[in-house]
């Protein structure tokens, strides 16, 4: 009796402390917000800011923060938030507006970058769903999939059909796999960043004599290929790479 | 007759190798003069004497002097009986700067020797020096020069200053393969080249062709900036049996095309500082003679409607330097950055500022002035053009309702809403929110759970394999099932030994051994007795398990024939043996 009232008493102090984490959470989120509608857009970063430095993470949370690092005019910032809201939930119509907003009032043409065709066709869904959907969506198709077979190998009379069954899923799955495997791809092997200064100068070789071989402005998007010392090898969505000096990007 | 001659000729020839063979060569190098003015020719020559075979020198770049490779002279000469070859390596230089210079020592090979020639000092002077030839740069420049020239030798500092570089080519002196001059220019920005212009022009009495090359310089720095020496490339072509020049016949031995650089003189430019007296605020550093005009459309509008403000600058100067002029206060607008479009040419451009407005109120009556300023250089002065009050008439807008415009398409006049370009609001609720780390594909527990579904399909397909051997294989079966069937029997016969009914305990026990036996090595139950014991004995089983299991036979023989002789404690012994014999085969298979 008394273990089934500990275990009880267990459970309720879980909840409740997860509960009361999300109070707080939301008591933070909606100051923030009554902030930023009083166009009180330096004290909103901060509260949003407050909750990203916590280690939360939300597709609004940072939509609403790059919203208000947009309007107190730091446009690195808010595409870093856009970018991060859009890689947790990229059909959300307003993320992409304000992601291309944001990227629209970057100077240069950096971010002109257009997929080809077979990545489009291959990696349709990157733009619809986001990895951990994804992880999900392959997870219950390979669990339905394999209780298929298992119910074909144990139910005789049924093979035939859970074994289509588990070629339909089969199916699925693959038309799934390429995107999802794009988007672990893109998240853990392309180290994209976004440049947090007006602007800076990329150069052909890492050293400060080297010549400039184009510069990179405040919101650009470019990716990290290798670090030496304290100079990183970029690479612009164009293709165009060189040597950027210090630490002035944010990862996405 | 034609055969002697023949085989004499190579008798000959072959004297000749072997005497070339045969002895060491000769190396000399010589100059047909040592002291010359610039522009004159020197002949520069190795005379290799006892080979034809022995490699062309490399003759380095010598500073001051202008190098051409004229070709090999071959020579056979038989004196005294004795013959001899020769080749002369021959080499044309140009003098073109004053200074002593060497020809360097340079090294031949032949035939794994090395030969070298001595270094020779030629000295080029600017004045008067013996002259052998007329080939004076006096001469020179009679029949090719190149000149730099500009409409004024003094200019302000961003001014842009037409240059000319003119190439005088004296009539009947044929130049190919002119290319585009290069002159040094610290201190100025210099536009491209434009074409070339032809013409002709007489100088002292002499008719010449003169190649322009007009283009655009203009000084950045102020103070005495000097322009050049300007150089051209060109090809001199000249055919000795053509020309009637004694000048030409001297310089050439018959028609040949000469690769020639020929350079001018420096030219000087004093660049004065823009006066800071007068200087306007609106002024934005423009330099030139300049228009400028001032449109604005529509000036009839509602609020939140674009204004397009077209500023054109244009005339005669530096088109680089025009800014956008100034305008008056703007409060009122809402200012987008403005579109520049330039177009130049030569000297004169045009620059176009279209300044997009557009007003946030009905208040607003008038467009400001706008000033643009800019320098003269033909009299030193700065002047400051003023265009504009423009006066507007701005109504409300509808109600905060998008506005249209008209435009036509295909020729039809369609409306279409123009949209306003901002961020969308904020989300009101959190949404879904997390405190992971990272992605799900790379959570522990994620990638775990994904081994469930691999550990159940391992499972149902062992399953399906082992049912399908049961189905298959009935001696694998009835041996599977054998040690339960056992224990089973074996627990019912101790309850009725338990019981006192040794009755039952006996043929329950017998018939659980019987199955036992008949299932573990697939017999038919009916058949196994005591006989069995020799058939085991044959598969190895262990004497001991055989003689408990002959004991096991026969005390159930007794027990079933000699009810009385029964106990608790044989039954006992017996369940025992039974056990220990099923133990046995079981940890035997």
């Amino acid at each position: 009796m008394w273990k089934i009232i500990t275990i009880l008493l267990l459970f309720i102090s879980i909840f409740n402390c997860f509960n009361s984490i999300a109070q707080d959470y939301e008591a933070t989120f909606f100051r923030a917000n009554d902030l930023y509608k009083q166009e009180k857009y330096d004290e909103a970063v901060n509260e949003y800011q407050s909750l990203v430095d916590l280690g939360y993470k939300g597709a609004n949370l940072y939509y609403n923060l790059g919203n208000a690092y947009l309007k107190i005019g730091e446009k690195g910032k808010a595409v870093l938030y856009y970018e991060k809201a859009f890689r947790l939930r990229p059909r959300d119509a307003d993320v992409r507006a304000n992601l291309n907003f944001a990227k629209a009032l970057v100077e240069g043409n950096e971010n002109q970058y257009i997929r080809p065709w077979y990545s489009k066709f291959f990696l349709f869904l990157k733009g619809f769903l986001s990895s951990d959907e994804m992880a999900y969506m392959v997870s219950v198709l390979y669990f339905m999939g394999i209780i298929a077979v298992i119910s074909g190998i144990f139910i005789r009379s049924r093979k035939k059909l859970f074994f289509y069954v588990a070629g339909v899923f089969c199916i699925l799955l693959v038309i799934i796999l390429p995107s999802f495997i794009g988007s672990i791809y893109e998240t853990e092997f392309q180290d994209k960043a976004v440049i947090m200064v007006d602007s800076a100068d990329v150069r052909f070789e890492p050293n400060d004599d080297a010549t400039v071989h184009f510069k990179v402005r405040e919101g650009s998007v470019i990716q990290i290929m290798k670090s030496q010392g304290q100079w990183n090898q970029v690479k612009r969505y164009d293709g165009k790479m060189g040597w950027l000096k210090g630490n002035v990007f944010s990862l996405i | 007759m034609y055969i002697k001659l023949f085989i004499g000729f190579l008798v000959l020839l072959t004297t000749i190798n072997y005497l070339a063979l045969a002895e060491d060569i000769q190396v000399i190098a010589s100059v047909d003069r040592k002291v010359v003015r610039v522009a004159d020719v020197i002949t520069f020559t190795i005379r290799i004497l006892g080979s034809q075979s022995a490699s062309v020198p490399d003759l380095p770049d010598i500073e001051g002097l202008q190098t051409k490779y004229v070709g090999p002279r071959t020579q056979i000469s038989i004196i005294n009986n004795k013959s001899s070859l020769s080749v002369s390596h021959v080499y044309r230089m140009v003098a073109v700067k004053t200074g002593t210079y060497t020809i360097p020592s340079l090294s031949i090979q032949h035939e794994g020797k090395t030969y070298r020639t001595r270094a020779i000092n030629v000295q080029v002077t600017a004045g008067s020096a013996p002259q052998d030839k007329a080939t004076t740069a006096e001469e020179l420049k009679r029949y090719i020069r190149l000149v730099i020239n500009t409409e004024s030798k003094t200019a302000y500092v961003n001014e842009s200053i037409p240059l000319k570089i003119s190439l005088y080519i004296r009539r009947g002196v044929e130049v190919e393969n002119i290319r585009y001059p290069t002159f040094p220019s610290v201190g100025f920005s210099v536009i491209p080249f434009e074409d070339a212009v032809r013409r002709r022009a007489s100088v002292d009495g002499i008719l010449y062709m003169v190649y322009d090359f007009p283009t655009i310089i203009s000084p950045v720095n102020s103070g005495e900036l000097t322009l050049g020496p300007a150089g051209i490339d060109c090809d001199l072509v000249v055919n000795s049996s053509q020309s009637r020049d004694p000048f030409f016949d001297s310089f050439f031995d018959r028609r040949a095309r000469y690769s020639l650089t020929v350079k001018s003189e420096a030219y000087n430019i004093t660049v004065k500082p823009l006066p800071e007296a007068g200087k306007p605020d609106s002024f934005n550093g423009a330099v030139g003679q300049f228009e400028f005009n001032l449109v604005a459309k529509p000036v009839s509008l509602k609020v939140g409607e674009p204004i397009t403000l077209t500023m054109t600058v244009k005339g005669v100067g530096n088109i680089d330097t025009v800014k956008m002029p100034v305008m008056g206060d703007l409060t009122d607008f809402k200012v987008y950055d403005p579109q520049v479009n330039t177009q130049k040419s030569g000297n004169k451009g045009e620059k176009i500022f279209e300044q997009v407005l557009i007003p946030r109120t009905a208040r607003v009556s008038e467009i400001p002035a706008v000033k643009f300023s800019y320098f003269d250089p033909s009299p030193g002065i700065y002047k400051t053009l003023i265009k504009g009050p423009i006066a507007i008439d701005v109504a409300p807008s509808e109600e905060d309702q998008p506005f249209e415009i008209i435009e036509f398409t295909q020729g039809k006049a369609v409306k279409r809403e123009v949209l306003g370009k901002d961020i969308v609001y904020i989300k009101d609720k959190p949404g879904t929110i997390s405190h992971r780390e990272g992605y799900l594909y790379n959570n522990t527990g994620f990638i775990l759970v994904q081994l469930i579904p691999l550990l159940g399909l391992g499972f149902a397909l062992f399953y399906q394999k082992r049912r399908e051997r049961f189905t298959s294989d009935k001696a694998y079966a009835r041996q599977y099932h054998a040690p339960k069937k056992a224990r089973k029997g074996l627990e019912q016969a101790q309850k009725f030994m338990e019981l006192g009914k040794y009755q039952d305990f006996c043929s329950r026990i017998f018939r659980t051994m019987q199955e036992y036996l008949g299932d573990r090595f697939n017999l038919p139950f009916a058949g196994i007795t005591i006989e069995i014991v020799d058939e085991l004995r044959q598969q190895g089983i262990s004497e001991d398990i055989l003689d408990k299991l002959s004991f096991f036979f026969q005390s159930c023989d007794v027990m079933r024939f000699a009810q009385s002789d029964i106990d608790m404690e044989k039954a006992r012994e017996m369940l025992n043996t039974a056990k220990e014999v099923i133990e046995y085969l079981e940890s035997n298979k």
